[in-house]
């Protein structure tokens, strides 16, 4: 098949999921400094998007170690790729509609995972790899972040105690909005610059790039564009349920929960784990349930979120396994997939229509959505 | 498979002391921005935690661009 056509469609497949990556994950950011107020809907992800973009100008690790050992880069080709990328960005769609905050980067992963196993045999996944790399991460972030919440906003209600109760919410409130940018920071550079890779290592495939390079200067703008275009269109679904549904916030909290977020992020990232920005931020915000005392948490909404989690990575790659395996029958397969994978979009979108959440009501309470969820 | 425990002690570590530093330093700022009585005396430590945060949030993104 013409590798050109193929190459051009991963491309523009990698940008989808790179989009949809944005608006998913935007709510990690976001969700509590728009739930106590401290930036309106419109002004959060705005502010979000332009950190995005920033983010993924800063620096290009992760990008060159996309698939961090997890598959043989070796056996990989562009039908795999795009395989991964639909089964990514189909779990990312579905979990968006039922409002569930769930990792992109295990979307993209188990995508991979799928597809690679399917088209070159189990032997081109690394299994252990896979455990050490993606499922001890996974449970370990959520713990971690929740942990160091609960004590950063138990320290923040003590220390403020004395304080007359409007100005010290007037304080956090200020302070919510350095820590939710250095939230969204943290996630361009890491989130942008998975896509960048991806995009990288179909353009070495294809012979367009020598092996080993760093991604081009225009890669690299347009993977910031298309995260920064998706968060600023706002997962307002998964914002309401993340900052609404978990825990009542306060500016405290919501502050405690994102520099803590913020914290764990960076210092995972410096150990060399590939972990989801999604876990961090859901185990922070409960953990800044925890930390202030008598406030709930909504222990069953996590417990679905949890779920979400567990079937993000098999779910994601049974569809990149299917998807893949269409794409290497040639060029109609790639377009049967490519078509299929619009029709989902667009079929996603016209369901969202019918309980629409947006800016306008991303901060009532998400019982209207109760049933939706509830069934899923 | 090898857990690597030391890492995962470290990223909780490094967290922990990072986020209690900065939402304490933030905490003890508003609290005596806040405060009445000796204005000078509670705005100039006020200040001086904010400052200390601000050179918190400038470490971290020292720390993301040269990883």
């Amino acid at each position: 098949m013409d590798i050109s056509l193929l190459v051009i469609v991963v491309i523009v497949t990698a940008l989808a999921f790179d989009f949809t990556n944005g608006f998913h994950d935007t709510a990690n950011a976001m969700a509590t400094s728009i739930a106590t107020g401290a930036l309106s809907p419109r002004v959060a992800v705005g502010v979000s998007a332009v950190f995005n973009l920033v983010g993924a100008f800063l620096s290009v690790q992760v990008a060159k170690t996309i698939s961090s050992g997890i598959v043989d880069d070796t056996k990989i080709n562009a039908a795999i790729i795009f395989g991964g990328l639909v089964g990514a960005i189909v779990w990312n769609l579905l979990t968006w509609l039922l409002g569930l905050p769930s990792s992109s980067s295990h979307a993209l992963f188990g995508g991979l995972i799928g597809a690679s196993w399917i088209a070159a045999g189990s032997g081109a996944v690394h299994f252990e790899t896979v455990l050490e790399k993606i499922i001890v991460p996974a449970i370990a972030s959520p713990i971690i972040a929740g942990v160091v919440a609960t004590a950063a906003t138990f320290l923040a209600y003590k220390l403020t105690a004395k304080s007359e109760k409007t100005e010290r919410a007037k304080g956090f409130k200020a302070g919510q909005i350095l820590s939710a940018s250095m939230v969204s920071l943290a996630h361009g550079t890491n989130d942008a610059q998975k896509t960048m890779g991806v995009i990288t290592l179909t353009l070495v495939t294809a012979g367009a790039l020598p092996s080993g390079s760093n991604p081009p200067l225009l890669v690299i703008l347009g993977a910031g564009l298309a995260i920064s275009l998706g968060t600023f269109l706002g997962g307002w679904r998964i914002i309401r349920t993340l900052g609404k549904g978990l825990t009542e916030i306060e500016t405290p909290q919501g502050f405690a929960a994102e520099a803590s977020a913020t914290a764990t992020i960076l210092a995972s990232s410096q150990v060399g784990f590939a972990l989801s920005t999604t876990h961090v931020a859901t185990g922070a915000i409960i953990g800044s349930g925890v930390g202030k005392r008598l406030s709930e948490v909504r222990w069953g909404v996590a417990g679905r979120m949890a779920i979400a989690w567990l079937f993000t990575l098999p779910a994601a790659a049974i569809v990149g396994a299917i998807a893949g395996r269409t794409a290497a029958l040639g060029t109609a397969g790639t377009v049967i997939v490519a078509l299929a994978a619009v029709a989902i979009g667009v079929g996603a979108y016209l369901l969202s229509r019918r309980q629409p959440v947006s800016a306008g009501n991303v901060n009532e309470l998400p019982s209207t959505t109760t049933p939706a969820t509830a069934s899923a | 498979m090898t857990i690597n425990w030391a890492g995962l002690g470290a990223v909780f570590l490094v967290a922990l002391v990072a986020s209690v530093l900065f939402v304490g330093l933030f905490s003890v700022g508003i609290a005596s921005w806040t405060r009445r009585g000796e204005a000078a005396v509670n705005n100039v430590l006020a200040i001086v935690c904010f400052v200390l945060c601000a050179g918190i949030i400038g470490y971290g993104i020292f720390a993301i661009a040269h990883k």
